[in-house]
């Protein structure tokens, strides 16, 4: 963290980073006039945290419907030992509709190993992951508040079930700004809307310069980012609009207002020069692609998206999500009355390229300053959903796995517990909102003053509620 | 962990960190005390002291009621070992590793681990106690102080308006209506000088803008300019608040106080087709002058004032109106499941949209700043609990319900009732009738048919069977079409019905079931506590439940809230107004008028504005015409140096503010310009029937429907953006707005740029620019006209000419056509003028 980064320097420093073109020289004169004024500061400029930092960007994987934490991180003899055993009908509190269906316990489908260096023991299911564990700390000890995939995704991103409120991406861009002005400082790489749509990346009441910008692999990943003409024509049109906004603002005082407006052109442009050439894989060597199992011109897969936040982070980009949703939200983790066998084709999509994510980041030397946080919005039942025998499992918020790794997070622990079923956590419990708290201690802040005031209050991610959860503080 | 009622607890978190937030963040200087207070206390009166109060008919000796007594314990011995959480009575009981006592006892929801971890935390940083405080078993934590202890607030904004002296001033002919005299007293008072007034092209071009959201032809700037007078003004201003545009601009900013939508805002986002008759309601109403009074009182009670009137078209115009309420926001997968939620809504919109106060706080304890009450709250929420809310549906319930019939036969209301309650039946009869619970009953019964088919063949006796039958029907009710009649009949009937309502089906409310609500014990439906009379805001005068007749007591509301000696809503509605001609109220929080708001810069100025537009009957466009024919208004935006050091901000008015337009307005003024825009007023949107679709989580209601009327009435969803309409910082379609913002962000830069929809308004302006004229000098001309409602500069033409001609240059050398030359260097050009600063500022 460059808290006291010069802002000349930072503009110079991101043009070249992100090789792209120079910021014009009279606009840039201009934003910094303004600046001076007072009119525009940069709202994307780096900001002091609350108190040392231990990473600089978050990469977050969000698998979206809910992955079986039994089946995948939290392994569980009881339910081999006692597959088919009832226990009985659900409590009607549990259950939304119709009559409750009896519930037997349902031995995982998956064989679980320890990790060599550190034992951890994750399944089959992600054979790759399972070899990057010991970079990693698992809690095993999630849970959140509701059992429905829409306000549980809302609240693993924004803490709140209800209504939309800013999400971690938007809360971090807002409390430490990012390092390249030509990208934004909160990305999400999502190929199909998730549950709840564009809510998770919003900002709401927060400043609008803090909204994730969505990226859809493939052609066209940002809406307007093409431009219609060709660059000569297109620097005529932007030179002439800069050209009659100088007039203009010459006539007026130069007010701030007036300079930031014709200062969001420049970015912009530099935004649609520098971000084709972020999510460009043509420079990956075919190690690389080989490592995270993407081919060559691929643009599309996982792996793909992967590579993606890696050269965004690269790049100086604070937070980068990536959501997993195959086909929209009905071809997802979500196995609730279906099989749960359907996991498979989700971990094979992603288990090779997170595992390689890690690999190339700590190679690279930019693991120790990026959290990586592997994300569900709960877990499933230890019991089959539709009674005995039946294939899948339902939602279950009482009880779930996610994992960090990266800057910040001990390495190799495992932290927290489920009773012997994995039903309820029964050590070191970690709510959403304790995630949420221990992710932006991580990043520097305290959840409990990094705030906005809206309609009258004080707004924050954990709302009043959250606790850091030191152990797993490397 | 349950989700509803996890839920509810969120809710209220978010609710209680009113306070609970701001004495976290103050965690440095008292982090104990405050962590009791916020934590440990409402805890323990909620979930202990019923049993542990200390008093003498206490169900236990231990008493929690204070650090003394927690150590003192009862017959386990102390129930507290200071910073030794591990060693405590009280954690091990509550953790249920006590090898004895679980608390709370059998049956008792056991607390969260959030709040177990919480009493951990709180005896192992040393069990502070605030000194002296014990706490009694009635404590208000969770309850309401009854409303006539509420402590007074000396709050500027409850007290009745005052009448003020308009001041007399030495101010050298300076003012030129009482406004005047208000603001030059002030800008004296502050050592403020104002700018000279705006030249009258400037002036013109802002009240275009102000008072109907779009620019000036060149045509009209042109007769405008014609009368220099201040009566040619006073013409202007008078044919603008008569032009029908007026309404839609003036009710746009109502629909953002209304948080109007066209869709529910539930996980399947329902579409409501008549959603639109409430916008276009608004927008007549504004146009029609409708006393402010009137306008309100109908929104909040139209349904019933309507019975009073004999027009069978003026009763469904006021049954349209109660949209302001119709339209509260709707949650989850079911109807009913997250009322106290939508309930939420319609008060923090009656409290912020039209009193200004945060009514919406004393949902989980009594206001922390306000003198508002948890009574306050549920006095109100009994008047909308005794409400029926329409619905067009829900993820789990598809069918529409509670619909409002536009008619006045008495008993329209329970037939329609009855139709939909027949539709939801064969509905659930559809749904259902492949689960495998169904099946033992499905075939039960054809098993008897077939039994009694045989019986009567065999000449057998039938009556047994016939009571069998039944039986078995009574006994699954619920599916007695399907039973008889099978799948395809109750298919056909509900297709028939649903094309066939008995009614039009207005989406308003209606009077339920009359009745007073239980308090939700912190803000939690499942914890109810006593029952709190109807009533309206005791701090406010209104805690008068006797006023209550025999509705829901809605009527009364509406009239007390709309009555003239009610000291916020007039100044609230006032302060609105005057915020849209200033881009900052005089109280700048415009929906926040309670302690925690801003006080109004003017108060004096405030109450003679509010006075004069009381007695003016509510007339909004006498407002609007008293405002802007004041000195004031009309002043320009420059700077002066001096006063920037004093009020940077422009609280004192001693210019015009300079703003970029807002959303709706930089749309609606491209397609004008550009000659696209459709000046005929909005009808429906073209949803599918409901019956044809189904939306829930998975499948949410997701449109944007291309349309060039003017942007008020497009198709606005809750849960998805108009991607326009929001990269302009539109409004929060979810709750109600109280001011727009104005940023400047690079995606709305790219979609200048790049978009579809600025190409195509190129497009049309560089053909209506080409039409105009033969020559570059003549295109160039007209193009200033049309999009700044000016002429060029010489120096203005000559850097056009210059960009026209490089950009044909250009343009050929990279292999454009001939022909296509000029109409590619024009549509540059137009894409510039409608992209600049000067389109997008109004100074």
């Amino acid at each position: 963290m460059e808290p006291t980064l010069d802002r000349r320097e930072l503009l110079a420093r991101s043009a070249g980073v992100a090789g792209a073109v120079a910021l014009n020289a009279m606009s840039r004169g201009e934003l910094l006039a303004g600046e001076r004024q007072g009119g525009t500061p940069n709202p994307l400029a780096p900001k002091a945290p609350h108190h040392e930092a231990r990473a600089k960007h978050v990469i977050m994987l969000y698998m979206s419907g809910g992955y079986s934490h039994v089946d995948t991180f939290d392994p569980k003899q009881q339910l081999i030992d006692k597959h088919d055993t009832s226990m009985g009908k659900p409590p009607a509190k549990d259950v939304s509709m119709g009559e409750g269906v009896e519930r037997f316990l349902k031995a995982p489908l998956w064989k679980f190993r320890p990790n060599a260096h550190c034992g951890t023991e994750v399944s089959d299911l992600f054979p790759n992951i399972r070899g990057i564990m010991h970079e990693a700390a698992l809690i095993r000890s999630m849970y959140c508040d509701h059992r429905d995939h829409g306000e549980a995704t809302l609240q693993l991103h924004t803490g709140s079930t209800t209504v939309a409120m800013p999400g971690l991406g938007a809360w971090l861009s807002y409390g430490l700004g990012t390092f390249n002005e030509n990208l934004p400082s909160h990305v999400v790489i999502s190929e199909h809307l998730p549950y709840t749509g564009a809510q998770p990346w919003d900002t709401t009441f927060l400043p609008a310069h803090h909204r994730g910008i969505r990226i859809v692999p493939g052609s066209r990943p940002l809406p307007n980012l093409k431009p219609r003409t060709p660059s000569q024509l297109q620097e005529l049109e932007l030179g002439m609009l800069a050209r009659l906004n100088r007039n203009h603002a010459d006539q007026r005082g130069r007010e701030g207002q007036l300079l930031g407006r014709q200062a969001s052109f420049d970015m912009a442009k530099n935004l649609q020069d520098a971000a084709p050439a972020a999510l460009d894989l043509r420079g990956e060597t075919k190690e690389t692609l080989k490592l995270y199992g993407a081919e060559a011109g691929d643009r599309t897969s996982y792996a793909a998206q992967c590579i993606m936040a890696r050269r965004l982070v690269e790049r100086g980009v604070r937070f980068v999500e990536i959501i997993d949703s195959v086909g929209a939200c009905r071809d997802n983790w979500d196995a609730a009355h279906r099989d749960i066998a359907s996991h498979a084709k989700y971990a094979k999509r992603v288990d090779r390229p997170i595992a390689a994510l890690v690999e190339d980041l700590k190679r690279r030397g930019l693991l120790d300053q990026t959290l990586l946080i592997f994300c569900t919005e709960f877990g499933r039942s230890p019991w089959a959903q539709d009674g005995k025998g039946t294939k899948s499992r339902t939602h279950h918020p009482d009880a779930f796995s996610c994992w960090l790794a990266g800057g910040g997070v001990k390495p190799g622990i495992v932290h927290g517990k489920t009773d012997e079923i994995g039903n309820r956590v029964v050590e070191n419990g970690v709510h959403v909102h304790d995630f949420h708290a221990t992710i932006l201690h991580i990043m520097g802040l305290d959840h409990t003053r990094l705030t906005f005031r809206h309609a009258g209050r004080d707004f924050r991610l954990t709302d009043v509620h959250g606790h850091v959860a030191e152990e797993v503080l490397s | 962990m349950v989700g509803a009622l996890r839920k509810g607890a969120m809710g209220l978190a978010v609710l209680a960190s009113i306070s609970g937030l701001s004495t976290f963040a103050m965690a440095d200087s008292a982090p104990s005390s405050d962590f009791f207070e916020i934590h440990i206390r409402p805890l323990l009166v909620e979930r202990c002291l019923s049993c542990h109060d200390g008093s003498d008919e206490a169900e236990s000796v231990l008493s929690l009621a204070s650090r003394e007594a927690l150590i003192e314990g009862g017959d386990f011995g102390p129930a507290l070992v200071v910073g030794k959480s591990a060693e405590s009575l009280l954690w091990h009981a509550v953790n249920g590793t006590h090898k004895e006592l679980r608390m709370p006892p059998d049956g008792d929801e056991p607390l969260t681990r959030e709040e177990v971890a919480a009493v951990a935390k709180w005896i192992d940083d040393g069990a502070v106690w605030p000194k002296e405080s014990t706490i009694a078993s009635t404590s208000k934590v969770e309850g309401s102080k009854p409303r006539e202890e509420v402590e007074h607030v000396d709050l500027w904004s409850f007290r009745p308006r005052r009448s003020v002296r308009i001041p007399t001033v030495d101010d050298g002919g300076w003012a030129t209506t009482d406004i005047d005299r208000f603001v030059w007293r002030k800008l004296q008072e502050k050592g403020l000088r104002p700018v000279p007034t705006a030249d009258r092209r400037t002036l013109i071009r802002r009240l275009y803008f102000d008072l109907t959201g779009l620019p000036p032809t060149s045509k009209e700037m042109r007769e405008a300019l014609a009368d220099p007078t201040p009566e040619g003004l006073v013409a202007v201003v008078d044919r603008l608040l008569a032009s029908p545009r007026y309404g839609e601009r003036w009710g746009r900013h109502w629909l953002d106080v209304a948080r109007y939508a066209d869709t529910q805002g539930d996980v399947g986002d329902f579409p409501i087709p008549q959603a639109y008759l409430y916008r276009n309601w608004v927008i007549d109403a504004l146009n029609a002058d409708m006393p402010a009074d009137r306008f309100l009182r109908l929104q909040l009670a139209g349904d019933i004032l309507a019975r009073e009137s004999d027009d069978p078209k003026e009763r469904r115009e006021m049954t349209i109106a109660t949209g302001f309420l119709a339209l509260s926001r709707r949650f989850g997968n079911r109807k009913r499941d997250d009322m106290h939620l939508v309930v939420e809504d319609t008060i923090d919109t009656i409290g912020r949209g039209i009193m200004g106060i945060t009514l919406r706080c004393a949902r989980c304890h009594d206001h922390k700043f306000d003198p508002m009450t948890m009574d306050d709250y549920y006095g109100i929420y009994g008047i909308l609990a005794s409400t029926r809310y329409p619905w067009m549906g829900a993820s789990d319930e598809k069918s529409p319900s509670e619909l409002v019939p536009a008619s006045a036969d008495p008993n329209a209301q329970r037939r329609a009732d009855e139709y939909w309650e027949l539709i939801a039946r064969y509905e659930y009869q559809i749904n259902n009738h492949r689960r495998p619970w169904l099946r033992p009953t499905i075939d039960e019964y054809k098993r008897l048919k077939r039994l009694l088919e045989k019986a009567k063949e065999e000449g057998t006796p039938t009556t047994p069977i016939e009571v069998e039958l039944s039986s078995l029907l009574d006994e699954h009710d619920r599916f007695r079409e399907l039973l008889i009649h099978g799948l395809p009949w109750v298919r056909r009937e509900k297709d028939r019905l649903a094309a066939n309502p008995p009614y039009e089906m207005l989406f308003a409310v209606s009077e339920g079931d009359a009745g007073d609500a239980r308090l939700h014990r912190r803000g939690n439906p499942e914890r109810l506590g006593d029952v709190v009379p109807r009533g309206f805001v005791g701090a406010l005068g209104g805690a008068t439940p006797s006023a209550i007749g025999q509705g829901s007591g809605r009527l009364e509301l509406a009239r007390w809230i709309t009555a003239p000696e009610h000291p916020l809503t007039a100044r609230v509605l006032v302060n609105r107004v005057w915020q849209h001609h200033f881009g900052r109220g005089i109280v700048e929080s415009a929906s926040n008028f309670g302690v925690q708001g801003r006080p109004p810069a003017q108060p004096e100025l405030l109450d003679y504005l509010t006075e004069t537009f009381i007695e003016d009957g509510w007339s909004l466009k006498k407002l609007h015409r008293r405002i802007v024919l004041s000195r004031v208004y009309q002043l320009g935006s420059d700077n002066i140096d001096a006063n920037m050091e004093i009020d940077p901000d422009n609280v004192y008015l001693w210019k015009a503010t300079r703003r970029r337009l807002e959303s709706e307005v930089i749309r609606d003024a491209m397609l004008y310009v550009s000659g696209t825009l459709d000046l005929r007023p909005g009808g429906r949107h073209p949803f599918p029937h409901w019956t044809k679709k189904r939306y829930s989580l998975n499948g949410p209601f997701k449109q944007v429907y291309t349309s060039n009327h003017r942007s008020v009435y497009l198709m606005t969803q809750r849960l998805f953006k108009h991607p326009v309409l929001d990269l302009f910082d539109g409004p929060d379609r979810n709750s109600s707005t109280e001011s727009r913002r104005s940023t400047n962000v690079a995606t709305q830069a790219l979609f200048l740029m790049n978009s579809t929809f600025i190409e195509e308004q190129s497009r049309a302006f560089a053909d209506r620019i080409l039409r105009s004229g033969e020559t570059d000098d003549e295109r160039i001309e007209s193009a200033y006209e049309l999009a700044y409602a000016r002429s060029a500069e010489p120096s203005e033409q000559a850097a056009a000419r210059e960009f026209l001609a490089t950009h044909r240059d250009t343009s050929a050398s990279l292999g454009t056509k001939t022909n296509d030359v000029t109409r590619q260097a024009f549509v540059s050009f137009a894409k510039v003028l409608l992209t600049s600063n000067e389109f997008f500022f109004v100074d």
